[in-house]
């Protein structure tokens, strides 16, 4: 249905569908990308930024897109991976922002529920920082962007029942470093 | 290794929005490890709907924009295309040249299943102290009787942790287009600075050399290593 589609949307210049389905992917994938980028960055508009770059990349690569070799969640996934560690190298830091927690969090909740989110999600990110890069590159991968492991395991070419392990230890440390805060 | 498979299928049941009760789970461990899981999900970050809506509407003027400058620049072939007569020519022509294309070039006949490529590499030391440059030259050899073009040249390349089997550094996928003459070799040489994606210094151990398949014709080339390479970070 995809690659109907993609075919649909490189061949037909004019055709009004491009825009639908632009728009579907978009909504489908666009928070899976931001949620993967702020899991790295932790500010929300360095987030905004390079979810923004990652889109307008998208745009312009799209023609180069194969189905056969990925889905579209991969492959856009992919793009943001890459323009995670750009950013990196252009900013030669690797340090983040915990203290942004709170900003960072927007919704409908309650002044109080934000706060203990907030508290929450400043000891997830502190957590986060205590696992190693390919753990914590998985966790992003697999919390913010959804991808199964065996997408994973092609991205970052390990087989898949060893992501699953990294997956499982990875949230296990998580687990016990926060419940160690605490206690 | 049942306890991860458990795990997994209880955590993308999770992601996907299905309801997943792990305090109905015997094993207490991956009980708690999968409750707390759902409680990292209800901590995700979302993009606000005025970002969702901002971006949404520049990127779609983008797009208006690409498709207007194609159109302007096809449109003449287009209108032609367009009418019936010209357009039914055009498919004949195209069924042709596709036809003719993969006949010449024998995919009726064979498929490039054998050895299509001799793979060699070498590092210029076996031991590195941390932090010296490791040197790595690849050299690809057509050993089929014709031309052979690929895609996406140099092929992805990745030094692997030979303890874990973890890639340390993956070296991207080149954007050029290589043409191989039968017999021809090519030969590319990467540079690794011991570090990984992030900056970060690769651990001491022993490290081997790994090289992601080709694309031609539809087919995948495994480019596999004619003799292993490893080499030391000490």
């Amino acid at each position: 249905m995809l690659l109907i589609s993609y075919l649909i949307m490189d061949s037909d210049e004019s055709n009004p569908d491009n825009a639908a389905l632009f728009t579907q992917l978009y909504d489908e994938f666009m928070p899976k990308v931001f949620r993967y980028i702020i899991y790295w960055v932790n500010d929300k508009h360095t987030t905004e930024d390079l979810t923004s770059a990652v889109f307008e990349k998208a745009l312009v690569k799209f023609k180069t897109f194969n189905v056969a070799k990925a889905t579209f969640g991969t492959w856009i996934i992919a793009i943001a991976r890459n323009t995670v560690i750009d950013y990196f190298r252009r900013n030669k830091r690797y340090e983040t922002d915990l203290d942004q927690a709170l900003d960072i969090i927007d919704g409908d909740d309650s002044p109080d529920e934000r706060i203990i989110k907030a508290e929450e999600l400043r000891k997830l990110r502190l957590c986060m920082e205590r696992l190693s890069a390919p753990e914590k590159e998985i966790i992003s991968l697999k919390f913010g962007g959804e991808l199964t492991n065996r997408a994973i395991s092609r991205e970052l070419r390990l087989s898949e029942s060893n992501v699953g392990v990294i997956v499982f230890r990875a949230v296990r440390k998580l687990r016990d470093c926060i419940g160690w805060q605490n206690g | 290794m049942g306890n991860e498979r458990e795990f997994s299928r209880g955590l993308d049941s999770i992601l996907a929005g299905k309801d997943v009760r792990p305090e109905e789970l015997a094993d207490g461990d991956i009980r708690a490890t999968l409750g707390f899981a759902r409680r990292i999900t209800t901590l995700r970050v979302e993009p606000t709907p005025e970002f969702k809506s901002s971006l949404k509407a520049r990127l779609l003027q983008k797009l208006n924009e690409q498709e207007s400058a194609r159109a302007a620049n096809n449109g003449w072939l287009l209108s032609l295309l367009q009418r019936p007569a010209y357009a039914a020519v055009a498919a004949v022509l195209v069924i042709a040249v596709v036809f003719g294309s993969l006949w010449a070039s024998g995919v009726f006949v064979t498929t490039p299943e054998a050895t299509v490529l001799k793979v060699e590499a070498a590092t210029d030391q076996t031991t590195y102290q941390t932090g010296e440059t490791v040197r790595i030259q690849v050299s690809l050899k057509n050993v089929t009787g014709e031309e052979l073009n690929f895609n996406e040249f140099p092929p992805i390349l990745s030094l692997m942790k030979k303890d874990n089997n973890q890639a340390a550094y993956t070296f991207a996928a080149g954007t050029d287009t290589k043409s191989l003459a039968p017999d021809e070799t090519t030969t590319f040489v990467l540079l690794w600075n011991q570090r990984d994606a992030f900056g970060k210094q690769a651990v001491s151990g022993s490290y081997y050399i790994e090289l992601e398949d080709l694309y031609y014709q539809g087919n995948t080339v495994k480019l596999t290593l004619d003799k292993p390479v490893e080499f030391i970070i000490i």
